[in-house]
């Protein structure tokens, strides 16, 4: 009991040292760690709360009447104030790092749907928020910040694209505003703020399927086929190193095939380019395709003029044939861009997720032939690039370019398509019978009994997508979209529903709004001015 | 019980005080003018934009009250920062001026009970002087079709309270510093703009101490409380200003008291 009471008083005397040692402890522990480990936040809490028991005790035994006065009472005050200090420190330290909130807004607007609280709970990775905004909203930051409540992994950052020029390379920033998200190495736009001058709040329903999608996002395999003549990977001017740069940002894994080397197209393939073939390809290369293609693989054929690549069988089956003139723009407007009659600019698009953002943009095709497309059951073909009336394809291209009924085609016609197969059961595939091979392929490919659903972009043009072409107006982009549609399978976005304010109006009675102008202009002020001078003058 | 008839006294004379002052009058009256100008400015400027919209056909819903409502509280916190320190620097200062803060110091009163009567008297008074602002404000939200929730006008207006409680008691504290009314606005003044603006140098510092550092300053927590989102740790940031204010008073009377002593 003597012990006991003993330890009770020692505790009284020295209690604000022990939470003294505590409160440090916790502090470099956090320091230490960089972080704040529950550990580091218990030492905090217990030396809070020894130090706000030793006041406690000081307090009531403090009596003035009992203590000596003058320099122990001064250092007394001062040991009390400090402690006071640290213990509100620690409160409001704990009660920021522990946040509870209470939204009174009827339809929660300033609180996190149920569904974005789910995901950013569920990251193990964590995400940053990049906003390219010279001007941040309050609004996007508390909204970011509610993000942030749910889970230590997000974290996010307001840049100035104007101050941080390697940032905005990083992230190929394109206008004031842009938004992104990282997760790993891979990063994604989720909207743009400033759009015609006009601002909008980043908005949670975007935020929220940008950060699932990247979470989900796997890599995705792309294979440029090599061996007949078709655009290097290497950084010279026919090389597509650009777009494979470009590729990769969208986190694509791009590697090149040589299928008279390997064989075989690799299984887990996304994506098969075909860049610009200048030679014929080997029949049983063909089958390869046309096997891929009937297993649900992917496959963007980019054929220049005045090339056979073989590829008739295979583009049969999805009712696209290879039209052998070249195209030839009369309009001359190619000729703003210091560019020939051969290189048609296009800008009508078809409507199609490839270019549904492009409008009117210009892109521009040096060199191309038309694409024409017959309806085949179970394919669904949109026109993606569209030659305008002032445009020719000739057989033989003539001086003048003048147009001969008989062996020219004068536009509208498809430059490119987009191709669309939904799955099907025992197609009478045309292939085998077209072309007996004296052996079959030297993989085992058994004629495919159903075939799985598959895309196909075919554009009749190569050398839009090399490192000459690839960073003028739109070509990059008609590029990228198209190998991103065609790995792109489903995107289902989450069903978050906007939350919108109430609709609601203010409406005052003439009565009202005359009394609210009288009282808070004239009567108020003026009551307040006559009882000052009241005032004053009783003073007098 | 004797300790709560104190307390009622002190809140007695220091409330009924600004009654006799032209003083505080005449910054009643500055604040009315001023407010009830803001009050229709920005109702004016709230109703246009909403009838613009309208006429240019765009439907999204808009919530106009409710825009009024943190549009006009955020407005005028600006004013009412200004004017605070002019309530509370006379608090102690002019006591110890007119040569009574000894007797207040030496007197059996306990020194947190003065301060805390004299706190809760400016308060009283400020809570008249925004009377004219409540009666505006419910003939505004009585006129909202359809209703507006009652709730966050309530918790919007102790909002503003709360955060003049808390700049009153800290200006308190820096009045019970020294025998100057002008030295006590200044520091009150410098104090406050501090607190408010404190978020920014949170920010500049950035990891988790800079947010914290942040997470002091009441212009967030203001903003969160006028939006009707009621954090705990606005509640807890604002409850501890008020508390430090009266306590460090108290600690500073005591000092006096053993100083003379």
């Amino acid at each position: 009991m003597s012990l006991l009471r003993g330890a009770l008083k020692a505790l009284g005397k020295y209690g604000y040292l022990l939470a003294i040692v505590l409160i440090t402890a916790g502090g470099i522990t956090a320091l230490v760690t960089g972080q704040w480990p529950t550990a580091s936040l218990l030492f905090l809490g217990f030396g809070a709360m020894i130090l706000g028991a030793w006041l406690m005790a000081k307090v009531s035994i403090n009596n003035p009447a009992l203590a000596r006065r003058s320099t122990q009472a001064g250092t007394n005050a001062l040991l009390t104030t400090a402690a006071i200090l640290i213990l509100i420190g620690v409160i409001n330290f704990l009660a920021f790092r522990y946040p509870l909130s209470l939204d009174l807004t009827e339809n929660q607007q300033f609180t996190l749907s149920s569904q974005s609280q789910t995901l950013v709970k569920s990251l193990e990775k964590p995400v940053k928020v990049w906003v390219f905004d010279s001007d941040p909203s309050s609004k996007d930051k508390a909204l970011l910040k509610n993000y942030q409540r749910y889970s230590g992994q997000v974290s996010f950052e307001f840049v100035d694209p104007d101050q941080k020029p390697r940032l905005v390379k990083k992230f190929n920033v394109k206008a004031q505003g842009d938004v992104f998200v990282e997760y790993g190495d891979k990063k994604q736009l989720v909207q743009t703020l400033i759009s015609f001058n006009q601002r909008e709040p980043l908005s949670e329903i975007k935020l929220t399927n940008a950060i699932a999608k990247i979470r989900q996002a796997r890599t995705f395999q792309a294979y440029i086929l090599q061996g007949h003549g078709e655009a290097p990977l290497n950084t010279s001017k026919e090389g597509l190193s650009e777009a494979v740069d470009s590729l990769k940002n969208k986190g694509f894994e791009v590697n090149p095939l040589n299928l008279g080397e390997q064989g075989a197209i690799p299984p887990k393939s996304d994506l098969l380019v075909l860049a610009g073939p200048q030679r014929k390809l080997l029949e049983a290369e063909v089958k390869l395709l046309q096997a891929y293609s009937a297993e649900g693989g992917n496959l963007l054929v980019m054929v220049p003029p005045e090339v056979n690549p073989g590829l008739e069988p295979f583009l049969e089956s999805w009712g696209v044939k290879l039209d052998e003139r070249t195209v030839v723009d009369l309009s001359g407007s190619g000729q703003l861009l210091g560019l020939g009659p051969t290189a048609p600019l296009i800008t009508h698009y078809g409507e199609h997720p490839i270019t549904k953002e492009f409008q009117n943009g210009i892109s521009i095709f040096p060199l191309s032939r038309p694409i024409a497309t017959t309806k085949v059951e179970g394919v669904r073909a949109t026109t993606l690039l569209e030659a305008s009336e002032n445009m020719l394809a000739q057989r033989e291209l003539t001086e003048n370019f003048t147009y001969n009924p008989k062996t020219d085609l004068r536009g509208p016609f498809d430059l490119g398509v987009a191709l669309e197969r939904t799955a099907q059961k025992s197609t009478p595939s045309p292939s085998p019978a077209l072309s007996p091979s004296p052996s079959p392929a030297p993989n085992p490919s058994p004629t495919p009994s159903a075939t799985k659903p598959a895309r196909l972009v075919v554009i009749g043009n190569a050398l839009f997508a090399t490192n000459e072409w690839f960073n003028e107006q739109l070509n990059g982009d008609v590029f990228l979209n198209s190998a991103q549609w065609l790995v792109n399978r489903e995107e289902q976005a989450l069903s978050i529903r906007p939350k919108e304010p109430t609709n609601r109006r203010i409406t005052l009675t003439p009565f009202q709004a005359s009394l609210l102008g009288w009282l808070s202009w004239v009567i108020i002020p003026l009551l307040g001015l006559g009882l000052a001078i009241g005032a004053w003058w009783r003073r007098q | 019980m004797v300790i709560l008839a104190n307390l009622i006294a002190i809140f007695r004379k220091e409330f009924l005080g600004y009654f006799t002052s032209p003083f505080a009058y005449v910054i009643a009256a500055v604040f009315w003018l001023i407010a009830g100008a803001f009050f229709g400015l920005v109702l004016d400027n709230i109703i246009q934009n909403a009838e613009l919209t309208r006429q240019a056909g765009i439907t999204t819903p808009m919530d106009v009250p409710s825009e009024f409502l943190s549009g006009y509280l955020g407005v005028i916190i600006s004013l009412i920062l200004v004017l605070l320190p002019a309530l509370s620097m006379g608090l102690y200062a002019e006591e110890r001026k007119r040569g009574t803060l000894e007797l207040l110091a030496t007197s059996p009163l306990t020194n947190w009970v003065v301060a805390l009567g004299k706190l809760l008297g400016v308060l009283a008074f400020f809570s008249v002087m925004m009377f004219p602002l409540w009666v505006y404000q419910l003939i505004i939200f009585s006129a909202s079709n359809p209703a507006f929730p009652f709730s966050l006008v309530l918790c919007a207006n102790i909002a503003v309270l709360a955060v003049a409680a808390a700049v009153l008691s800290l200006g308190m504290f820096i009045s019970s510093l020294t025998e100057s009314s002008i030295i006590a606005y200044i520091l009150t003044f410098v104090l406050v703009l501090f607190l408010w603006i404190m978020d920014v140098f949170g920010q500049r510092l950035g990891g988790i101490p800079g947010e914290f550092l942040s997470s002091l300053s009441l212009f967030q927590h203001y903003n969160d409380l006028v939006n009707g989102v009621i954090k705990s740790q606005s509640l807890i940031l604002l409850a501890s200003y008020i508390f430090l204010g009266i306590f460090l008073t108290a600690q500073s009377i005591e000092a006096l008291r053993f100083q003379r002593s």
